[in-house]
């Protein structure tokens, strides 16, 4: 039979033997009271700060990647942006010239009449050839702000004309219904005003 | 540094000496391994240490022991979880200790071949006559729990003491 008693009564005699050595004790006493002399606490959390800066680690890689891609996105938008302006500026380029080469047209004979107007040598009479007054010169030079050039010849009823007698004759036909004919050495020139 | 366990002031010194050697042992049954129940000890009293700081007090001594065990086998499931330490050098380390110890019953080596959780219930139990409820506490389970530890601890210990013809 196991003879339970006696077992554990060997067990206490060969555990009474289980001891530390002597210098690993006096070694653990200077430790002990070291640590106890100093003013902080001794256990270092080492596995929260490995965990805390695995932590940040991760949230740098993040933020870095975020930044990044943020980065190329708004370089990505930027070059559309000034792909579509650029785009933009060549349409806008072309109707500008296109604009203004009509404009040239518009100019030439309109800021010759207006030339005209503005020089005293060069006589503006009306149909009946009665010259203009400074007055009714300055009204007519306002009066001819143009809309656009036309090609057909409108169908007026009453018209108002005058003469510009220069080094050479212009007639203009203002009509009722705001059109401009501008008659120059056999060329019409067809406006429709403002 | 001293810390108050009931009316008296004791050194913390005192306590090391008067202390190292229930924890080297129950951190060698505990670990199995001379260096690992080495930083058991020590990390132990260093908890102490700055529990005291930071203003712990003790009732009595017994209250003081049992802190110090719950302490030290906690911290030997710490080390254990530790991947590199699951390698322990088994019952080598312990062995050579028993060999020193060898009596005709080799009683302490066939509590060491026990689940770790039965060899500390009955080190406590038959060593240090704590009581289960006692244990219970240090081992942060149910005094049930540790009447089963110590009730199949026994029959364990039986069955190999008849493996190896020691009994019968």
């Amino acid at each position: 039979m196991w003879d339970e008693k006696k077992f554990f009564e060997d067990y206490r005699k060969e555990a009474d033997k289980i001891q530390p050595d002597k210098k690993f004790v006096e070694d653990t006493v200077k430790m002990i009271s070291k640590e106890s002399s100093k003013g902080t606490i001794v256990t270092f959390p080492y596995r929260f700060v490995a965990i805390v800066a695995s932590v940040m680690l991760v949230v740098a890689c993040i933020g870095i990647w975020e930044v990044h891609n943020n980065i190329k996105k708004n370089d990505e938008s930027k070059v559309a942006h000034e792909q579509e302006i650029f785009t933009k500026g060549l349409n806008a380029a072309d109707d500008e010239n296109a604009s203004v080469g009509q404009m040239a047209v518009t100019d030439s004979t309109i800021a010759e009449i207006v030339q005209m107007i503005d020089d005293s040598e060069v006589i503006v009479s009306d149909e009946e050839g009665n010259p203009l007054d400074d007055d009714q010169r300055a009204e007519l030079k306002s009066s001819l702000i143009v809309e656009e050039k036309v090609s057909d010849m409108p169908e007026y009823g009453s018209k108002t004309t005058y003469k510009l007698i220069g080094d050479y004759m212009i007639t203009l036909h203002i009509t009722d219904d705001n059109y401009l004919v501008v008659d120059k050495e056999s060329e019409q020139t067809i406006y429709r005003l403002k | 540094m001293t810390l108050k366990c009931g009316e008296q002031e004791v050194l913390i010194e005192d306590i090391v000496r008067k202390y190292s050697a229930m924890l080297y042992r129950v951190a060698m049954i505990r670990m199995q391994n001379q260096s690992d129940a080495q930083e058991v000890v020590q990390d132990t009293f260093l908890k102490l240490v700055s529990k005291v700081k930071s203003g712990m007090s003790f009732a009595d001594e017994e209250h003081l022991k049992a802190w110090l065990l719950t302490v030290a086998i906690n911290r030997g499931k710490s080390i254990v979880m530790l991947a590199w330490n699951r390698k322990t050098e088994g019952l080598d380390s312990i062995r050579q200790v028993a060999d020193d110890t060898k009596s005709e019953s080799y009683a302490f080596e066939y509590v060491q071949k026990l689940p770790k959780n039965y060899r500390i219930a009955i080190d406590l139990f038959y060593y240090e006559e704590l009581t289960t409820e006692q244990i219970a506490v240090t081992m942060k389970t149910k005094p049930a729990t540790v009447r089963s530890y110590l009730h199949r601890g026994r029959e364990k210990l039986k069955q190999m003491m008849e493996a190896d013809g020691y009994v019968g």
